[in-house]
């Protein structure tokens, strides 16, 4: 099986916090992965480090077959366009129509004057409109974002990535703000339309969460790997992941 | 044809439902394009409008501005000319925030609200002081600081407190309704409990609203006296003394590198007032809209010695200018202003209403809202690039980018007018053009700040996934910015049909020039009759603005917030900063 993520002793560092320590963390293609673990344990970090946000101070990341440490900017340009992020904070423009937020997933293939047309004149409608019928939300394809509720504004934001079409799908908290029904709901279309035999790797807090809808559980306490073990293991055990965050 | 669309016609209703495709807003784009259309068709677009013959003059100016005059001798007069109009705008200020605070009083609609039994006539009478209170505010705000100077040097001569006046009557009208608009704004909360509590209104201001508002206050005052220094500078053309006195007089005499030591000099002192007020409303802007950190700022607020020290200064400008200007409140009631005062008064009255005037007025209002367009047209495309490049372009780009729109701020509309004459042949272009320039400059650098103070994480988002540089800021932080930027361009347009007195009075066309005709004439009466016709287009203007703007803030739910950017937009602090040492790999 092909490795979509290779990351081998990785560590970062904020001034003279190490964010992240002695990282190993292999992800093959088509691999559901969830990050646990409490605030602050390196799980955002993680994440930026995949796409290029976060240089890593030591070791090495391998995406998509480049390690980034080479990169020139064009490329790592290139090697974004393939991996979809949906942001904590979601990360929308407001005054934008839906249309137009959801078309941005695009923007790493298109040139500039496109980019710019398609604002008077949307491209790909028919796309845009699919991709938010599966979301659930098509009747907004036309409504300003900053309108919608927080729920719409999460699947508009699923939609972004779903249109991008990406090799890697990252999410960083993506439900934090939600009730959990919703919340379950949200993080369902995630693994199963957006990432939909994709790699995934999303953080979460809601343990439960991550047991039922991912393949694997990785663990970050205060920057290191404290675990990871595949879901299903851990899936029939209430408060297993708990108790292996807590040793 | 009429520049002035009714405010009923402008199309700015809520979207369709969320479920059709919009149809594209085009009345209000159509309008104005129209009307932009019509007003290049008024300055004229034929070959008549470039002149030839005063090329050379024009290139000898610029080629001037490498060998400044640097005589000892000039330099002194500059010297003392800066201090003339450092205390003129000082002394302005200071009398612009004395009726501030004291229209703000009568202004407010929130301090005289009811909240107690009282008869119905004393409701009454509350109700129509505050209507006439705002309505005494409309005519001093109306007309420019020139007009205020060229009104007050007919009687009190040519004498310091004229600036002082022309400064402090037009800003104070403007104070009283900001700080009126500031008390109204306001948290009534801690107010109401201490009415309730049985506390009179003044003590219920005093203990309730005023530590509320005292930090916007104080930064507006700041904000005011960054605009008086322009001002200073414009008046001393009319004769008021100081820079501008300076260069009208090295301007007649064509001395170029006189006049760009002296331009030099307003730069520096521009520099130094916008660096003041910056640094104070930087201060007490800090956290002030970022809940988090509220109090922490609020406890500092009382103890920080950049802004107490600031005050301290001011107070004690305010002591050195009146010494140095040797400006007095007894030449207000001098036998000459007590003569010619009334004398100007009868002289006014009536204003001269006749056909001929009525039309030199109707054609005179048409070409000052034909400059005023064609000037924010030409300035707000550039001034929109130039904000983007100043807040978000690397280094050494910015400081060029920062040092134009500087320069361009900081030379008067009247020299940039001067200038365009030189090229252009009177009439309404050189004004336009000149009201550009100026106002490239200063919604350049209001628009920086909205951009700098813009939410970065859309664009950081969309840089994530492979947009470049120029994509992203099209598909974020334009849409972020365009409603608050348009709405500067509304404002500021507002600013520029008053504005175009300025350069009226040295040539342009529009209803400043028809006024220094007038009083050159001393033709008193068509004098009344011009002010009638400034004030009311004003008023007219101010009102189709604030239409514009209420609809940009229907259409835009960022700007309920964050403000509309016709206060001074404040620079303020990021909702959220990443961790400063997040390195972020190059992206193109």
């Amino acid at each position: 099986m092909a490795v979509a993520i290779e990351l081998a002793g990785v560590g970062v560092r904020y001034g003279r916090q190490w964010a992240l320590q002695g990282v190993d963390l292999r992800v093959e293609a088509g691999e559901r992965v969830a990050l646990v673990g409490p605030s602050g344990a390196g799980k955002s970090t993680l994440l930026g480090l995949v796409n290029g946000l976060v240089r890593a101070e030591t070791g090495s990341v391998v995406v998509l077959g480049r390690a980034l440490g080479s990169t020139t900017g064009a490329e790592l340009r290139r090697l974004r366009t393939r991996i979809g992020t949906v942001h904590q904070h979601l990360d929308l423009v407001g005054p934008l129509r839906v249309v137009h937020n959801v078309n941005a997933g695009r923007l790493g293939r298109w040139s500039l004057a496109g980019a710019a047309a398609s604002l008077v004149r949307p491209a790909g409608v028919d796309e845009v409109r699919g991709a938010l019928d599966r979301l659930g939300v098509a009747d907004k394809l036309w409504a300003r974002t900053d309108r919608l509720s927080g729920g719409e504004r999460q699947r508009v934001a699923l939609a972004r990535v779903l249109v991008q079409g990406p090799d890697i799908v990252l999410a960083d908290e993506p439900v934090a703000s939600l009730d959990p029904p919703r919340a379950d709901a949200v993080v369902g279309l995630l693994t199963a339309e957006v990432a939909g035999g994709r790699t995934l790797v999303v953080s979460l807090h809601d343990h439960e969460l991550a047991l039922r809808h991912c393949d694997r559980v990785v663990g970050l306490v205060e920057g290191r790997v404290a675990f990871d073990r595949p879901a299903a293991e851990l899936r029939d055990r209430p408060g297993s992941l708990r108790a292996l965050l807590a040793t | 044809m009429s520049l002035a669309p009714s405010p009923l016609r402008l199309d700015l209703r809520d979207p369709p439902t969320d479920h059709e495709r919009p149809r594209r807003r085009w009345r209000v784009p159509a309008f104005v394009g129209l009307a932009l259309a019509g007003a290049a068709v008024r300055a004229g677009l034929n070959g008549r409008v470039v002149n030839g013959g005063g090329w050379a003059g024009f290139v000898e100016f610029w080629t001037a501005a490498a060998r400044p005059e640097l005589s000892a001798a000039f330099l002194r007069i500059t010297w003392e000319a800066t201090l003339d109009t450092i205390g003129f705008a000082v002394l302005g200020t200071a009398l612009s925030v004395a009726i501030g605070v004291a229209g703000a009083a009568f202004v407010s609609s929130a301090l005289w609200e009811d909240d107690g039994p009282g008869a119905t006539p004393v409701r009454l009478a509350r109700r129509a002081a505050g209507v006439s209170a705002r309505a005494a505010l409309v005519v001093p705000r109306a007309l420019h600081e020139v007009v205020w100077g060229l009104l007050a040097v007919q009687v009190l001569g040519f004498d310091p407190l004229v600036a002082v006046v022309a400064i402090g009557v037009p800003f104070g009208a403007i104070t009283a309704r900001v700080y009126g608009d500031i008390l109204d704004d306001a948290d009534p909360g801690p107010r109401r409990a201490l009415r309730a509590a049985g506390a009179s209104r003044a003590a219920a201001l005093l203990y309730g609203t005023v530590p509320l508002v005292r930090g916007d206050v104080t930064s507006y005052a700041f904000y005011r006296l960054e605009c008086a220094v322009r001002s200073a500078a414009v008046l001393g053309i009319i004769g008021a003394g100081g820079l501008g006195f300076q260069l009208a007089l090295s301007f007649q005499s064509l001395a170029y590198r006189e006049i760009w030591t002296l331009l030099y000099a307003l730069a520096a002192l521009s520099t130094l007032a916008d660096g003041w007020s910056g640094i104070v409303r930087r201060r007490q802007q800090s956290g002030h809209h970022d809940g988090a950190d509220r109090d922490a700022a609020v406890r500092r607020r009382g103890h920080d010695p950049v802004l107490v020290g600031s005050i301290v200064a001011a107070v004690v400008l305010i002591g050195l200018s009146v010494r140095w200007t040797g400006v007095s409140p007894s030449t207000l009631v001098s036998r000459r202003a007590r003569t010619l005062g009334p004398e100007l008064l009868a002289d006014l009255w009536p204003p001269r209403l006749d056909g001929t005037t009525l039309d030199a007025l109707w054609s005179a209002s048409i070409d000052t809202l034909a400059m005023s367009g064609l000037a924010m047209a030409l300035a707000a495309g550039p001034a929109l690039g130039a904000a983007f490049l100043a807040a978000r372009s690397p280094g050494p780009l910015r400081l060029v980018v920062k040092g134009a729109l500087l320069l361009t701020r900081a030379v008067p509309p009247p020299v940039w007018a001067f200038l365009a004459v030189l090229v252009l042949f009177p009439g309404i272009w050189p004004g336009a053009l000149a009201l550009a320039l100026y106002n490239l400059g200063v919604l350049g650098r209001l628009g920086a700040e909205v951009v700098e103070n813009l939410d970065d994480r859309p664009g950081r988002a969309l840089r994530a996934q492979g947009a470049g540089a120029l994509q992203s800021a099209l598909y974020s932080t334009l849409p972020l910015a365009a409603a608050r930027f348009t709405g500067l361009v509304a404002y500021r347009w507002e600013v520029a049909v008053r504005d175009t007195v300025m350069v009226g009075v040295v040539g342009a066309a529009g209803l400043g020039r028809l006024l220094s005709e007038q009083l050159a004439g001393r033709d008193y009466q068509g004098i009344a009759a011009t002010l009638a016709a400034l004030t009311v287009l004003s008023a007219l203007v101010e009102a189709v603005g604030a239409a514009l703007r209420r609809g940009l803030r229907r259409r835009s739910p960022e700007l309920r917030r964050a403000g509309d950017g016709t206060a001074p937009p404040a620079p303020r602090r990021q909702p959220y900063t990443p961790p400063s040492t997040m390195k972020p790999w190059p992206v193109q």
